[in-house]
């Protein structure tokens, strides 16, 4: 506009204009660094939840290994002591085998279905609340109540398996599954006959359509053999006692 | 003396992503509108400047009080459950267009153009 050159009176706009813009250019440096920092899950990073997972996994393997040690034993004890009836030691010998397929104290094999499910798509846009979009434990309860129903006879969620004490619960960024922490993707393996299973989860209007309709990606197979690892640590009992029968 | 504000800009931006500084997601929404309530003001009053009539005292007032009523608006709505940060969203973005529309036509015509807004509304009354 005014080309002279000759002591250009500033015009007044100029210092508002100035200033507004400097605070325009914080404003967007700020949402640009706020928006570059939101790229990583805002909740928890990555690798702190990843070295949890690990940490606990580990000590849990630990602690199932002794277990596991201690039951053969038993195992080695029981047969050694009464090889002089034979006949009580089998029946009894199934009748533990089956206890401790339900109990989860074994790992078990046999054909079943294996569910895959992650967080929705949805889930990645910045800004919104994610929560509706994330998988929590009210999600998977639906699941293994499901598989129960259609008879499934053993259950895991990401290697945890689902046994009479097991509780599904949030804590924090991550799912506890027998106190021991899981997080998406999850996978749901189930002992029982493929088809009943698969058809449990994925009649009109049950889970698997449900997570579909919000965007959350599942994978539902029938697999011939699927292996179930067994529960970690069953506790002991401390509060219940067998009631003696009244005559 | 355009070049001026341009370089504020650039010189802002540059120290505040220096200083590599975020703010919760959750009030990212309200920068942005901070930010739109400026571009606005910004947009308003460089159209006042090419029609002769600028006023900074009303420009200063109105990057002020526009950004204050967004945000404001914005806030209300959350604690409503309310999608309220579209109405400045969209007021702000439709004002925005039309200066930047009107300052095109004069520096292309050089010449005060008739306003297609409504005589008296705020559109037209160049409302920055």
């Amino acid at each position: 506009m005014d080309t002279r050159h000759a002591r250009m009176k500033m015009p007044s706009w100029v210092p508002p204009a100035t200033a507004v813009c400097f605070v325009i250019g914080g404003l967007l440096a700020l949402q640009f660094t706020t928006q570059r920092k939101a790229g990583i899950p805002p909740r928890y990073g990555r690798a702190d939840l990843l070295a949890q997972i690990l940490a606990a996994s580990q000590s849990q393997t630990e602690k199932q290994e002794e277990e596991i040690k201690q039951l053969r034993a038993q195992l080695t004890d029981m047969r050694e002591t009464s090889t002089n009836s034979r006949g009580v030691l089998e029946s009894l010998n199934k009748q533990v085998n089956e206890d401790q397929i339900t109990l989860g104290l074994v790992e078990v094999k046999g054909p079943g279905v294996v569910m895959t499910l992650n967080d929705s798509e949805l889930a990645t846009q910045v800004g919104e609340n994610r929560d509706p979009f994330l998988v929590h434990d009210y999600d998977l309860w639906p699941i293994v109540n499901e598989l129960r129903a259609a008879g499934a006879e053993a259950i895991s969620v990401n290697g945890q398996r689902i046994v009479g004490a097991t509780a599904i619960r949030c804590a924090g960024a991550v799912l506890k599954i027998n106190d021991a922490p899981v997080a998406s993707p999850f996978t749901i393996k189930a002992i029982g006959d493929p088809q009943v299973l698969a058809g449990a989860l994925s009649i009109p209007g049950g889970v698997v359509e449900q997570f579909r309709a919000s965007k959350f990606p599942v994978k539902l197979e029938t697999q011939r053999e699927i292996k179930i690892e067994a529960v970690g640590v069953s506790p002991k009992l401390k509060y219940a006692r067998p009631v003696p029968p009244e005559r | 003396m355009i070049i001026l504000p341009l370089f504020a800009l650039l010189i802002g931006f540059l120290i505040v992503y220096m200083l590599n500084v975020s703010v919760p997601l959750g009030y990212g929404d309200y920068i942005s509108l901070v930010v739109l309530a400026s571009l606005d003001s910004i947009a308003g009053g460089a159209r006042a400047r090419l029609e002769g009539r600028f006023d900074d005292a009303i420009f200063i007032t109105g990057v002020i009080f526009n950004s204050i009523a967004a945000v404001a608006l914005a806030f209300i709505g959350d604690r409503m459950g309310m999608s309220l940060y579209l109405a400045p969203m969209v007021a702000l973005g439709v004002r925005i267009y039309y200066n930047v529309g009107r300052i095109r036509r004069i520096l292309m015509h050089r010449a005060d153009v008739p306003s297609s807004a409504p005589v008296g509304s705020e559109l037209e009354r160049g409302g920055f």
